[in-house]
C-alpha cells in the first residue's frame, strides 16, 4: 500500500525544502480570491500564476498551483453561499442549500460548514490518494467510453429526476443543456447552431453560461429587494456562528466520509471531476436523508455532501494526473502544463522512478488542507459581509463584474453575450418551474457525453450487445436505474392519487 | 373559502415556453440531422431531442389536464411574483452588453450602474453619479491593470 522509504524519504524532502511551505499560504489566498469572485475561475488563476512557478523548484512550484486549486476550491463555496452564484463550476450543488440557509441569516453557520467539509474532503481525498495510488492507476485504465457515458448520463438524471420540479421539466431541462453543449464545430468537423456566427464556432462558453444560468436569472428575481438577508437582526456575521458551522460539519463524519469518498473516486475519472463529483455527492445523500425535501431549502447535510465531494476530488484528480499523465479537468491540465515546464512527465513512470516526490506532493496537499482551515476562516470572517451590504447597490456590482468577467474568459463579447442570453432563458426557467441545475449539468457533461457515445459507437459497430460484455457498464447502468427508480414511481404514485 | 373556488388561470406563459422549447429542439435536430455527413453526426442530438421534446410535451400535456381539473399543481404552472421589473432590467442589461463595443467597459459599465440604481429607486443624482464612477473606475482598473486583461475601453 505505500512504500515507507519512499515515505520517509518524503517526509525528508519536505522538511528540508522550505520555500515548498513559503509559497502555500500566498497560493491559497490567491485561490480564495479567485474562487471567490464570479467570473474568475480557479483554472484562470492557476493559468494566471503558472509563470511565477517558471523559478521555482518543481516540489515549491507544484504545491504552490495546487494550494491555489485548494482555496479556490473553498473560494467557490462563499458566492455560492452568499449569492447563489457558483464561483467555480465546482461548487453548483453546494448553492443549493447553501444559499437557502444565507436567505435564512445562516450564512455565517453555512460558510463554517463549508470550510470544514472542504478541509476534511481535501483530506479525504489525498489521504486516500495515498494509499490507492498505485492500485487506482490499473483500475482507471479498465474505464472505456461506454463506463464513461453511463456516468454523463447519470450525472444529467440524477440531477433532472432529483429535483423539486416535475421529472419531466428536469429531463427536458437537462436535455436543453446537453443541445447547448453541441453548438459549435464538433469532434468530427460539422458546424452546428452557430448561425453562420464565427463567434460561435468554438461553441458556448460554459463558464458564461454558468454565470447567466445561475448569477443573472438570480439577480433578475432579486429586482426590488432590498438585502439578501431581509431581517436586519439576521444581517450579522459572528465568529460564533461559524464556528457553530464548523461544530455541525465536523459532528458529521459519516456524510464527510461519504461526500469525500464519492467525490475522490468520481474525481478520479479523466474529464468527470469536481462538477460532477459535488452534484453526484449532493444527489446521493438526497437519496439517503430521512427528510429529503429539505433538501434545497437549506439543509446542512446537502452543504456537507457538496463541499466534501468537490474538495475531495482534487486528490481523485491527482491520482489520474499522477499516475496516468492524464488530466481530469482545467486545473489539473494547468498542473500537467507546470509539469512540463520543469520537464517532468507524468504517469505510471514517474510514479514508479519518483515514488518520494509523489509522497511529497500528496503530504504537502495534506497540509496545505490544514493551512487552509486557519487561512480560509480569516477569509470568510471578511467575505461574509457581503450580507450587510445592500442589494440595491450589490445587483448592479455583480452584473457588471460578471459581465467583464466572462469577457476576461472569452476574450470577446460572446461572453457577455452568452451572459445575457443565458441569463434570460435562466429567468424563463425559474418563473415557470424548470430547475436551472440540470441544464447546467447538461452544458457541462454534454460534450464529453458526445463524445464517448460516438466512440462506443464506433468500437461496437452500432451492436447494443456489446454491452452485455461490458460489466462495469452493466453495474453503472444498474445503479442509475437503482437511484431514479425511486422517485419516478413515487412520482407516478403521488399523481394517481392526486388525480383520482 | 373564496379562494378555494377561484378558478386558476389558463398556464399560458409556462405553455408557451415549453412549446417554444419543442421548437428549438425540433429545428435544431432537424437542422443537424440534414447537415449530417453520417450517424456519428447526429448520434447523441437527434435522440436527445426527441427525448426533449416528448418531455416538454408531456409537461404542456399535464399543465393543461391540471387546469382543466383545476387541480391543485395548477396553481404552482405560473410564477406568482411581477415581471416587470426583472423585464425591465433585463432590457438594462442586454443594453448595457450591446454599447460595450461602441463605448468601452469603463463608460458603459458608469452608464449602465447609474441607470440600474435609478431602476431600483434612487433619486439622488450625485449618488448614483458618484458611486458609478467609483466602482466601474475600480473594476475596470481591476482587470486591466491588476490582472493584466485587455478590456475594450473609452476613457481609461
Amino acid at each position: 500500500m505505500i512504500n515507507a522509504e519512499a515515505f520517509h524519504a518524503a517526509l525528508n524532502l519536505l522538511g528540508n525544502t522550505p520555500a515548498a511551505w513559503l509559497v502555500v499560504p500566498p497560493g491559497l489566498i490567491i485561490g480564495l480570491f479567485f474562487g471567490s469572485i464570479p467570473g474568475l475561475s480557479i483554472s484562470i488563476a492557476m493559468a494566471v500564476f503558472l509563470p511565477a512557478t517558471l523559478y521555482m523548484d518543481f516540489l515549491p512550484a507544484i504545491l504552490f498551483l495546487t494550494a491555489i486549486f485548494t482555496g479556490g476550491g473553498f473560494g467557490g463555496a462563499i458566492p455560492a453561499i452568499m449569492l447563489n452564484i457558483p464561483g467555480t463550476s465546482s461548487s453548483v450543488a453546494t448553492a443549493f442549500d447553501g444559499y437557502p440557509m444565507a436567505r435564512r441569516g445562516e450564512h455565517a453557520q453555512a460558510l463554517g460548514i463549508g470550510l470544514v467539509a472542504s478541509v476534511l474532503g481535501t483530506l479525504i481525498g489525498y489521504l486516500l490518494l495515498l494509499f490507492t495510488v498505485q492500485t487506482i492507476s490499473q483500475w482507471v485504465l479498465r474505464l472505456g467510453p461506454t463506463e464513461m457515458l453511463v456516468v454523463a448520463i447519470w450525472g444529467v438524471t440524477l440531477i433532472a429526476v432529483l429535483n423539486d420540479a416535475s421529472i419531466s421539466k428536469g429531463i427536458a431541462a437537462g436535455i436543453l443543456g446537453i443541445l447547448i453543449s453541441t453548438i459549435g464545430y464538433s469532434d468530427a468537423g460539422q458546424m452546428r447552431g452557430t448561425f453562420g456566427s464565427m463567434y460561435l464556432l468554438d461553441g458556448i462558453p460554459v463558464i458564461p453560461a454558468l454565470i447567466g444560468f445561475f448569477a443573472a436569472s438570480e439577480l433578475f428575481n432579486l429586482i426590488g429587494k432590498r438585502y439578501i438577508v431581509e431581517d436586519s437582526r439576521l444581517r450579522v456575521v459572528r465568529f460564533r456562528h461559524i464556528l457553530s458551522g464548523m461544530v455541525t460539519a465536523a459532528s458529521k463524519p459519516f456524510q464527510l466520509l461519504r461526500g469525500g469518498s464519492m467525490g475522490a473516486v468520481i474525481g478520479a475519472i479523466p474529464g468527470v471531476g469536481a462538477s460532477i463529483a459535488n452534484l453526484a455527492a449532493y444527489a446521493t445523500a438526497k437519496q439517503r436523508s430521512k427528510n429529503p425535501a429539505s433538501f434545497g431549502k437549506g439543509n446542512p447535510s446537502g452543504l456537507i455532501a457538496a463541499e466534501s465531494a468537490n474538495s475531495s476530488s482534487e486528490g481523485g484528480s491527482m491520482i489520474t494526473l499522477l499516475a496516468l499523465g492524464l488530466p481530469g479537468g482545467a486545473g489539473t491540465a494547468v498542473l500537467l502544463g507546470a509539469f512540463a515546464l520543469h520537464n517532468v512527465t507524468g504517469g505510471p513512470r514517474f510514479i514508479r522512478e519518483n515514488p518520494d516526490i509523489v509522497y511529497a506532493l500528496i503530504l504537502g496537499n495534506m497540509a496545505q488542507a490544514l493551512l487552509l482551515l486557519l487561512v480560509g476562516l480569516g477569509f470568510i470572517f471578511l467575505a461574509g459581509y457581503i450580507v450587510k451590504l445592500s442589494l440595491k447597490l450589490m445587483i448592479p456590482i455583480v452584473m457588471v463584474l460578471s459581465v467583464i468577467g466572462a469577457y476576461a474568459i472569452t476574450g470577446n463579447m460572446v461572453g457577455p453575450i452568452t451572459v445575457v442570453a443565458t441569463g434570460i432563458i435562466g429567468w424563463l426557467m425559474r418563473r415557470y418551474r424548470f430547475p436551472v441545475a440540470a441544464t447546467v449539468v447538461g452544458l457541462l457533461v454534454g460534450g464529453m457525453a458526445e463524445g464517448e457515445l460516438v466512440r462506443s459507437m464506433q468500437i461496437s459497430g452500432g451492436n447494443l450487445a456489446f454491452v452485455a460484455d461490458r460489466p462495469i457498464t452493466l453495474v453503472l447502468l444498474t445503479l442509475l436505474l437503482l437511484s431514479v427508480l425511486p422517485r419516478i414511481i413515487g412520482s407516478l404514485v403521488k399523481r394517481r392519487r392526486a388525480t383520482s | 373559502m373564496a379562494a378555494s373556488t377561484q378558478r386558476h388561470g389558463f398556464p399560458l406563459g409556462s405553455v408557451l415556453f415549453s412549446l417554444s422549447l419543442v421548437a428549438l429542439f425540433g429545428y435544431y435536430a432537424h437542422d443537424v440531422h440534414a447537415a449530417a455527413r453520417g450517424v456519428t453526426d447526429w448520434l447523441l442530438i437527434v435522440p436527445a431531442a426527441g427525448i426533449g421534446i416528448t418531455a416538454l410535451l408531456v409537461t404542456v400535456g399535464t399543465q393543461v389536464i391540471d387546469w382543466y381539473r383545476q387541480s391543485d399543481a395548477a396553481k404552482h404552472a405560473e410564477g406568482d411574483a411581477s415581471a416587470l421589473p426583472a423585464v425591465l432590467f433585463m432590457g438594462l442589461l442586454t443594453l448595457y452588453v450591446a454599447t460595450i463595443p461602441i463605448i468601452g467597459f469603463d463608460l458603459g459599465s458608469l452608464l449602465f450602474l447609474c441607470l440600474a440604481l435609478y431602476l431600483q429607486g434612487e433619486k439622488r443624482w450625485w449618488v448614483m453619479v458618484g458611486f458609478s464612477a467609483l466602482v466601474s473606475g475600480i473594476i475596470v482598473l481591476l482587470f486591466v491593470k491588476l490582472l493584466g486583461i485587455r478590456l475594450p475601453t473609452l476613457l481609461l
